[in-house]
């Protein structure tokens, strides 16, 4: 039982039910149909149906099935993809809207390829991409496409 | 011809303006770069081309997407050859003979049967499109809103239930796309759904950060875990040269004329290439193992492929590089893509104010002309480069993932961010990367979830549109071509149940 609990399939089947089960709740307070037999409601719910159905198809297959495919989230073992996640969280959320696109950037670009790269480090070609990407492409989207990118 | 000869007149003017022509040929060398780095797709080289186009027209930006697609399905061949490393999914067959073939010293011969094969392959693929895309269009506008629907119904069963190994998480994907679609305005009354109290999401989800977010993190966090691999194993993987640059002879001649010699293997590549690329879900790695499958199975040499025969390259090579051009037949006939990047291209056309449909030849010929010809003339650019920079490439075709994966992730966010200039689009690209890595790591195709967000408005307003026209919901079922598109995605479901359940049996009894 405590092996099927950690099966991906009835994980994810579990909570694709409790995204359907949230939408289907949210229809009720929209407005009844007046122009169009669907109206707001129909579509959303109909959809919202459709995803408990299919939620529910897959946990009970993968209950019927002999095979568990098991859900392995230590952080052990994906530690580094955590690292890359949460570097880029705090470089989008934190460090551009404060430091501009072209710091951040270099700050992040700098820490992500010395955290990533195995073995010897390859200090001179981190700090020179690290430099040269940021402000390459700062400068296409500022003069060549007008796409003005946040700044210090 | 007298009707269409203005607009191909006026599109033929439009695509070879210099500025044009530059956008091509920089989009043409990308797509080339990024299909030779192994782990870096041409759906993702699409869909970061995308932010490129914003300050452009809809002609010059899909123009340079098309570029970039064409580039990209004649790029993996070089890692795949030199390397034994597939640049993408479209490319694993040219290294079963292209890889034994450099490796026996003939690596110039591989590199350049491949470039002419995607050559005749993309040509092909062009004019297949030229062929069917107008006669589809206008077959497309006899259709009604029930006829749309269930088009629509058709293009998500089809997607959904032969994308990956289980249709029922491919069909819930798209299910899941479509949910979020309705998230926003309602466009029938203007009533707000689901924003959740947030002024951020009354305009609805942007698909281009969700896009990005489910190509581009899931298969960044793939090299992540190549790159853990390494540093367990304590040691940075060598890259292994079979040949130095200057020791590679490209005998370009001799290696047309062997093409030459094998037309009808590349004809018939070519047309599988174009068929299948034009099927919704079946993408370019269903068409070049199916090619590479007939190519063998036809050929004198069958015992020959796997050992290095130009045969089984241009069987290959060809095939996938029709697939741009197949694609884009039901793309710009009935405005339903063909593949996850038509997918993406049709993104961009609605980005640029433009409804795509059968309409659109009808409203917008220039542009439609338009992508015809860039597609054939990409294919041309793409011989052009090829034949000057190749060796080039091929170091680029070595870049090292600790670099690819974070400079890719400054350009995901540039490019979410290009979008509205508004730091909400990033965040929902960071949302959906994790929540698109989640779903990946559970096996579930994300391009149906991606058809779902981009189809889902088109296909709640053709239902109510024709429910409204007429209640009676059995004219789903009673006008014919609305049957037929019925009948056709119950087809795909039950085939893709057929499907799995002989891969079960079939896994059952090799374990027992």
């Amino acid at each position: 039982m405590k092996n099927l609990m950690k099966d991906k399939n009835i994980i994810l089947g579990v909570c694709m039910a409790i995204i359907a089960l949230v939408a289907l709740h949210q229809t009720q307070f929209l407005p009844a149909a007046t122009r169009d037999p669907v109206g707001s409601a129909g579509y959303p719910r109909v959809l919202s149906l459709i995803l408990l159905f299919f939620s529910v198809l897959l946990v009970i297959t993968s209950l019927i099935r002999k095979e568990i495919d098991v859900a392995d989230f230590s952080i052990r073992k994906n530690s580094l993809v955590v690292i890359t996640f949460v570097s880029l969280a705090v470089y989008v959320f934190l460090l551009m809207p404060r430091l501009g696109f072209v710091f951040s950037s270099f700050i992040f670009l700098w820490v992500l390829q010395y955290i990533l790269t195995p073995g010897k480090k390859k200090y001179i070609t981190i700090t020179l991409i690290s430099i040269l990407f940021p402000v390459v492409l700062n400068y296409i989207f500022r003069e060549i496409l007008f796409v003005f990118l946040p700044t210090f | 011809m007298e009707v269409i000869l203005p607009y191909i007149v006026q599109a033929m003017t439009a695509i070879f303006s210099l500025n044009i022509m530059i956008y091509m040929f920089v989009g043409t060398v990308a797509g080339i770069i990024a299909a030779a780095i192994p782990g870096f797709t041409i759906t993702m080289a699409v869909a970061l081309t995308l932010p490129f186009t914003f300050g452009m027209s809809a002609i010059e930006g899909l123009a340079t997407m098309i570029a970039v697609y064409v580039g990209g399905y004649s790029g993996g061949l070089i890692s795949g050859i030199l390397l034994g490393i597939p640049g993408t999914p479209a490319s694993v067959p040219t290294v079963y003979d292209g890889y034994p073939m450099a490796k026996k010293g003939e690596p110039g011969r591989a590199l350049s049967l491949g470039v002419w094969s995607s050559f005749f392959g993309g040509l092909m693929g062009a004019v297949l499109c030229i062929m069917f895309a107008v006669p589809l269009a206008r077959f497309g506008l006899k259709f009604g809103p029930w006829e749309q629907f269930s088009l629509i119904l058709f293009a998500m069963t089809m997607m959904g239930s032969l994308e990956g190994k289980s249709a029922i998480k491919g069909l819930m994907g798209g299910v899941f796309g479509l949910l979020l679609s309705t998230v926003g305005i309602d466009q029938v009354t203007a009533i707000v759904r689901f924003d959740f109290g947030s002024t951020h999401l009354v305009g609805g989800i942007e698909f281009l950060p969700m896009l990005i977010g489910f190509f581009a993190l899931p298969q960044m966090m793939g090299g992540v875990m190549d790159l853990k691999k390494e540093m367990l194993e304590n040691n940075a993987k060598e890259q292994v040269n079979i040949v130095s640059l200057q020791d590679i002879k490209i005998p370009w001649i001799n290696s047309l004329i062997e093409i030459k010699n094998q037309w009808v293997n590349t004809l018939r590549s070519g047309f599988i290439g174009s068929f299948v690329g034009a099927l919704p879900a079946a993408g370019g790695v269903t068409a070049v193992f199916l090619s590479y499958d007939q190519s063998k199975k036809l050929s004198k040499r069958s015992k020959e492929y796997g050992k290095g025969i130009p045969d089984g390259i241009i069987a290959s090579e060809a095939a996938n590089s029709a697939v741009a051009g197949g694609s884009l037949i039901p793309t710009i006939g009935l405005g339903i893509p063909g593949s996850a990047i038509a997918a993406i291209m049709l993104g961009a056309l609605i980005l640029h104010g433009i409804t795509p449909g059968p309409l659109l030849l009808r409203d917008r010929p220039v542009l439609v002309y338009g992508v015809f010809i860039a597609l054939i003339i990409s294919n041309f650019i793409m011989l052009f480069v090829h034949r000057v920079a190749l060796r080039y490439f091929i170091k680029v075709s070595q870049f090292r993932k600790e670099h690819l994966i974070p400079t890719v992730l400054v350009l995901c966010v540039v490019g979410t961010f290009a979008l509205n200039n508004r730091p909400f689009d990033t965040f929902v690209f960071v949302v959906f990367g994790v929540i698109g890595y989640l779903l990946a790591s559970c096996k579930v195709p994300l391009a149906p979830a991606i058809l779902g967000l981009i189809l889902g408005p088109l296909a709640e307003t053709n239902l109510r549109v024709a429910l409204m026209t007429s209640r009676d919901v059995l004219l789903f079922f009673t006008r014919p071509i609305s049957l037929v598109f019925i009948i056709l995605a119950i087809g795909s479901i039950v085939f893709s149940v057929y499907q799995m359940r002989k891969r079960e049996e079939g896994a059952e009894s090799s374990s027992s």
